[in-house]
C-alpha cells in the first residue's frame, strides 16, 4: 500500500528514477502446460482444438498444442500467482498494479493493452520475460484528480532465446474515494494556511 | 455448442474490406465470474469482491484484462481459420463488463495488404454489452494463408 499524499508526490523525481528501469527478469516456474491453456479456453468458451486437443493440434500447422492469443505468456513466464516463488526471479514483493512505482493511490485499473504475437508458444516451451517501465504520467479521472498512469513494455522469450511475444500495457493507479476524502482535508488545510505549509 | 469448423481455412483472397465478423455473445453470471478468475489467475479483488470494488468507487465487480484479451483472442482465432495467425491485438478498456451484462465480441475488416510476403488483414474489434454499449474498442492484424498459386505464404 502506497498512500503517499499528493502534496508529497514528486512526479518528476519518480519519472527520472523509474522510466526505462528493468523491473523484472522472471522465468516461468513451470514449462508451458496444457491445463492453464484449457482453463483459459474454458473462461471464454473457446473450443478450438489447436489449443485443447493434442491429437488434432499435432496434425495442424504448428504440430502441437499452442497457446492462444491471450495474456497466458505473462502467466507462463512468471513464478505464478501462488505460492510466492522468488526462485523464478519474480519480485513477489512488488505490488501487481504499480510494478513498484510509488503512487498516491493503491487501486488499479488496466486501461490499454497491445500485444504482438511473433511465434507459436507450444506446450513444453520454457518462457521468461523482461519488463521495463516505459512511461509514467499524471492524468485526472473522475474518481481521482491525482491518478497516475504507468506504461510498461514486456518481451517474452522462449528456451531458444527467441522473442515470441511483446506486450505494452497501460495501468491507471488511483486512490479510493475514502482516501481522496482524507487527503482533501490536508489539501484544504494547506489552502487555508495561505501558503505557509 | 460451437458450430465452427476449426479444420477449415480462411484465405486472404476471400476476405474483403467491410466484411463483418459476427462473433459471439456471453452472458455474465456467477459462473462466468468464477471462470474469469480461474482462467486468468488474476486475484485482484475488484474482479470478484463486490464490497471491495464498491469501496474503490466502482458500481460493482468488472471483468479483468485476461478475460477481455481472451474474448477478443477467441473472436479472432474463431474467424482466422486453421492456419490463420493473430499477429497484433490491441484494445482500450473504456467501459466495464460486469455481472448481468450480455457481452458481444465482434469485428469488421478495415484493410487487407501484402507486407514482406505476409498476407495481412486489419480489423476493428469490439466488445460491447447490453448495458453501456461498446466497452472495449480495439484493432487487430491477422495473417492468413493464400490460395494455391496466388502467392507464397510466409
Amino acid at each position: 500500500m502506497s498512500n503517499i499524499h499528493p502534496l508529497d508526490y514528486d512526479l518528476e523525481a519518480v519519472r527520472a528514477e523509474w522510466i526505462g528501469k528493468l523491473i523484472s527478469e522472471s522465468s516461468g516456474r513451470y514449462p508451458v502446460e496444457y491445463d492453464p491453456i484449457r482453463r483459459h479456453c474454458h473462461m471464454v468458451g473457446d473450443l478450438n482444438p489447436a489449443f485443447l486437443d493434442p491429437v488434432s493440434a499435432g496434425e495442424g500447422p504448428y504440430g502441437s498444442v499452442i497457446s492462444p492469443p491471450s495474456m497466458l505468456p505473462t502467466y507462463f513466464a512468471s513464478g505464478g500467482p501462488w505460492p510466492p516463488n522468488k526462485a523464478s526471479g519474480s519480485d513477489t514483493d512488488t505490488p501487481l498494479f504499480t510494478f513498484g512505482v510509488p503512487t498516491p493511490g493503491d487501486r488499479g485499473i488496466n486501461m490499454e493493452v497491445a500485444w504482438e504475437f511473433l511465434a507459436p508458444i507450444r506446450v513444453g516451451d520454457v518462457l521468461r520475460l523482461e519488463l521495463r517501465i516505459a512511461d509514467i504520467f499524471k492524468k485526472p479521472i473522475k474518481l481521482d484528480p491525482h491518478a497516475i498512469w504507468i506504461v510498461v513494455e514486456t518481451s517474452f522469450m522462449n528456451q531458444e532465446n527467441a522473442v515470441v511475444a511483446k506486450w505494452r500495457n497501460t495501468m491507471l493507479v488511483h486512490r479510493s474515494p475514502d482516501q481522496v476524502s482524507r487527503d482533501a482535508e490536508r489539501e484544504a488545510a494547506g489552502a487555508t494556511a495561505g501558503g505557509d505549509a | 455448442m460451437s458450430t465452427i469448423d476449426y479444420s477449415a481455412e480462411r484465405y486472404w483472397e476471400d476476405v474483403a474490406i467491410g466484411d463483418e465478423v459476427p462473433g459471439f455473445s456471453v452472458e455474465l453470471d456467477a459462473t462466468t465470474m468464477v471462470l474469469q478468475v480461474s482462467g486468468s489467475q488474476d486475484w485482484n479483488l475488484v474482479h470478484h469482491d463486490t464490497g471491495f470494488a464498491q469501496d474503490s468507487g466502482m458500481p460493482g465487480i468488472f471483468y479483468n484484462t485476461g478475460w477481455t484479451t481472451g474474448m477478443l483472442g477467441r473472436l479472432l482465432t474463431d474467424w482466422a481459420g486453421r492456419s490463420g495467425w493473430v499477429e497484433k491485438l490491441s484494445f482500450q478498456m473504456r467501459g466495464m463488463n460486469g455481472t448481468g451484462a450480455v457481452v458481444r465480441a465482434h469485428a469488421r475488416v478495415t484493410d487487407r495488404r501484402i507486407e514482406d510476403d505476409r498476407a495481412l488483414v486489419d480489423l476493428d474489434i469490439f466488445l460491447e454489452n447490453n448495458q453501456v454499449g461498446v466497452t472495449t474498442p480495439g484493432k487487430a492484424t491477422v495473417r492468413l494463408p493464400r490460395r494455391a498459386g496466388a502467392g507464397a505464404q510466409s
